[in-house]
């Protein structure tokens, strides 16, 4: 069995900068 | 809701690599619930899905309700199955706010 984590959403970012 | 599906708007893949990396970190028994295994793009954002939200996303197809989702996931996992449930239950609710997910 893996150890378990909680789901979630890790990181947003743009995807154009400038 | 009933059998959560992806917006077919957005733009995703497994990044495997990262995903065997988390999958060894676990076996080694480090925490790896920050590190992003799935990435999505949707209207010039990129998001990052670690590794059990990855495989929740994954598994809204359309053809799955929430509890058969959670079926499959409990036999991967050391947890509870009334606590992976509601956390099921709980991030398909905040992704079907965001809009990645609709609810079929």
């Amino acid at each position: 069995m893996k150890k378990y984590m909680k789901p979630r959403i890790t990181g947003s970012s743009n995807v154009h900068p400038c | 809701m009933n059998k959560p599906q992806r917006n077919p708007e957005i733009v995703w893949r497994v990044e495997k690599r990262r995903q065997a990396e988390v999958l060894k970190a676990l076996e080694a028994g480090e925490d790896a619930d920050n590190r992003g295994t799935v990435i999505l793009i949707q209207s010039g954002m990129m998001h990052q899905l670690n590794l059990v939200g990855g495989m929740i996303w994954e598994r809204c197809d359309g053809q799955r309700t929430l509890v058969e989702i959670a079926d499959e996931m409990a036999t991967e996992f050391a947890v509870e199955r009334s606590e992976l449930e509601a956390d099921v239950h709980e991030f398909v609710t905040d992704l079907i706010k965001r809009g990645w997910l609709i609810n079929d």
